[in-house]
């Protein structure tokens, strides 16, 4: 399969989007790396268990999903 | 380091005791290794061994190429930040389960693509729960450019926001990072054809959307054929 032809707008728009990326200063390297150490120095062994915040946000799925479906038939 | 070794200055020198079968300490000055120069192979073992110099390493090494791919994939540099601290923290926890020292840059690669990929399904998820458009995920604040260049990236990336995030990855490794389609393909775990199939998808979709969106063809055609 080859890969299909681009229109030139598209092009145009993912080369800008390529440009507009700067790389990382010296300072922000260094910044992220104390945060880091920070984090692997505050670390704490997780706990084998489901957490309370995915049964929380499995239950507003259900509730925004049959929200949703109520709505479409009104 | 083990014990018995005193480290002077970060990498230029090396102070080891040595302790012989006579019994006598000799103090002997080696020339440490630098760290630039150190091949992935030996970072990883460093990592494994929980080395200092090998954390600081690993990070100048890939931190610059995982922060720009991230901020390319989602769009924000703060966002990206945040999501090159979660990468390198899953890299130094489970880096002990790397079979293959010398594979380490795919390591941090694949993890950094499951990242980027998780971040942006949760965003999608998350615009859906609120009922927001894709427009409101995109930040644009720390763009510093001029108006119109940050409106055009504005509007791209919420076109960019309406793909499924596996096809968005793709595409933006694929035309926004310049991989080919063999890199896509081995850093994501999917086939070539996959690749080739998302790419498909992804530019269809996005080449309709941009064809239907006046005022952002004019923009493009205003900015980039003036130029």
């Amino acid at each position: 399969m080859n890969e299909p032809p681009e229109p030139p707008e598209l092009r145009a728009l993912a080369g800008f989007a390529s440009t507009a990326a700067k790389p990382a200063s010296e300072m922000q390297l260094a910044r992220g790396l104390n945060s880091l150490r920070l984090r692997l120095s505050r670390e704490r062994p997780t706990r084998k268990r489901v957490p309370r915040w995915s049964i929380i946000v499995l239950g507003l799925v259900i509730f925004v999903a049959l929200g949703r479906a109520a709505l479409s038939f009104r | 380091m083990g014990a018995g070794h005193c480290t002077i200055s970060a990498f230029s020198m090396v102070t080891t005791l040595r302790t012989r079968k006579t019994g006598r300490a000799s103090l002997s000055l080696v020339v440490g290794r630098d760290p630039q120069a150190t091949s992935n192979a030996d970072l990883a073992r460093g990592l494994i061994a929980g080395e200092e110099w090998a954390i600081s390493e690993t990070w100048h090494r890939f931190a610059p190429r995982v922060l720009t791919m991230a901020e390319r994939a989602v769009g924000s540099r703060c966002e990206a930040e945040d999501l090159a601290q979660e990468v390198f923290y899953q890299v130094f926890r489970n880096v002990a389960s790397l079979r293959e020292p010398e594979s380490l840059r795919s390591f941090v690669y694949s993890i950094a693509l499951r990242v980027v990929r998780l971040q942006l399904r949760r965003r999608r998820l998350r615009a859906w729960l609120l009922f927001q458009g894709p427009e409101s995920l995109v930040d644009s604040r720390h763009w510093s450019l001029d108006l119109e260049s940050r409106e055009l990236l504005r509007k791209f990336y919420a076109l960019l926001e309406r793909l499924p995030p596996r096809d968005r990855l793709v595409f933006v490794l694929r035309r926004i990072d310049a991989m080919t389609v063999e890199e896509v393909a081995a850093a994501m775990d999917l086939s070539a054809s996959t690749v080739k199939r998302s790419m498909l998808y992804a530019t269809n979709r996005l080449s309709r959307w941009i064809e239907a969106d006046r005022t952002l063809k004019e923009l493009v055609r205003g900015r980039f054929t003036a130029a």
